[in-house]
């Protein structure tokens, strides 16, 4: 495995998703795409706690 | 990968099973280039571009020579490394006459292809599917053609919870769809991993007559692709409760190991290779059987949803949001990996 791993955590019982990016950083969802965007975009808005105005992604078009 | 973008070409593609490449001339597409494949007499396999370089006759319609292929239009005569050998009438063979030859890698049951520039082809990056050529193991397989994209066979191996309606009465049951996931993009490694662990099911058909469990099981479904072209399914199921020893032994479970490749043929359609590796009831035919005749009517409902999609796709073009919820984080995530490598393959813009 290596260093840049990012894992989407869908809390039971919920429609959240915890996000972690491979620096640590977590951020809650209940949209896959915001949730994406938000771990890709590192490091920005990557600080250490939660963040929670980030902007959503627009919804794709399948290609 | 649709109609207006490009394939990831540097990338380890399944031409074929093993098994489908012998002495005769076999002809498949991959990524839109049309290979002709045979087994030199030394055993090995070979591809070439399937058009004679003289007036792109089909070498797959040809005669096989030896090691040779004769161009069954006017004998234009190729080696196994593409070069001609002989021409018709003159002594002179021309320098440019060749056809392109594919490296070719052939393990784990499969014939992989490399589409993109050779020079770049490393066999240690072909994924591996070792239970397809373990004797611990019992395998069924098949192939279907499949008249939809590779992305769209993608989204729907990446979502299982599709099993609970399209497949419900094979392999789905209500806890698949009603279970969250675990999803784990490694992106160094090129891998996106999706699990699904189900502590109390419902045990489905494919399940209750292959392995002979009646009560209710702890289902437990991880995925692992590696874009674009392998996808296991590491399937555990077991009475409830049970769980692996504190040694990392299982030997209470049953375990299948669920294994597609999928090959773009075209930029419409897919090569949808599957395959149902297992530990348990290894002789027995009946079992083999089940699941030969059950995965592919699993396989043949996901045909037919996924070439009605394609034709939807085709209608509606772009004109068209689609809605992505929870369910579908793994395909999202397999997505970006497909469409990062095919931005790897794209010239560097001139500076």
């Amino acid at each position: 495995m290596s260093g840049v791993v990012y894992r989407v955590h869908w809390q039971p019982g919920s429609d959240t998703l915890l996000g972690t990016c491979h620096c640590g950083a977590e951020h809650l969802a209940e949209d896959p795409i915001e949730l994406w965007t938000w771990l890709l975009a590192h490091p920005a808005g990557h600080e250490p706690f939660p963040a929670a105005d980030e902007p959503s992604l627009e919804v794709g078009v399948v290609r | 990968m649709g109609p207006n973008q490009d394939f990831p070409r540097n990338q380890w593609y399944v031409a074929a099973y093993a098994s489908e490449v012998g002495e005769q001339l076999f002809a498949r597409t991959v990524c839109d280039e049309p290979l002709v494949l045979w087994r030199t007499t030394g055993g090995e396999v070979v591809a070439l571009a399937d058009r004679c370089v003289h007036r792109r006759f089909p070498l797959s319609q040809s005669q096989r020579v030896g090691d040779t292929i004769v161009c069954g239009y006017h004998g234009f005569t190729y080696d196994g490394g593409g070069s001609c050998v002989a021409v018709p009438g003159q002594t002179r063979i021309p320098r440019t006459a060749r056809v392109r030859a594919y490296p070719v890698v052939e393990q784990d049951s499969f014939v992989w292809v490399w589409i993109g520039d050779p020079e770049r082809a490393d066999a240690a990056a072909i994924p591996r599917a070792p239970w397809l050529a373990d004797d611990a193991w019992t395998t069924v397989r098949g192939m279907e053609p499949l008249a939809a994209r590779h992305s769209l066979l993608m989204d729907n191996l990446m979502d299982l919870s599709h099993e609970t309606y399209l497949h419900g009465g094979y392999i789905g049951t209500p806890e698949v769809a009603a279970t969250p996931i675990e999803t784990e993009v490694d992106e160094e490694a090129g891998v996106v991993r999706v699990s699904r662990h189900m502590a109390d099911a419902e045990c489905p058909p494919f399940y209750a007559e292959s392995t002979g469990l009646r009560g209710r099981i702890t289902r437990w479904q991880d995925i692992e692709f590696r874009p674009p072209c392998l996808y296991v399914l590491h399937s555990r199921v077991a009475p409830v409760g049970v769980r692996p020893e504190p040694d990392g032994s299982d030997p209470n479970a049953f375990h299948v190991k669920v294994v597609y490749a999928l090959t773009p043929e075209t930029a419409t359609s897919t090569h949808d290779f599957w395959n149902v590796a297992r530990d348990f009831a290894r002789d027995d035919e009946n079992v083999s059987r089940f699941l030969t005749e059950n995965n592919r009517t699993v396989v043949l409902q996901d045909v037919t949803c996924l070439n009605a999609l394609e034709q939807i796709l085709q209608r509606d073009g772009a004109n068209y949001q689609e809605l992505s919820i929870n369910i579908d984080t793994g395909a999202l995530a397999a997505r970006r990996l497909v469409a990062k490598q095919v931005q790897a393959a794209q010239p560097a813009p001139a500076t």
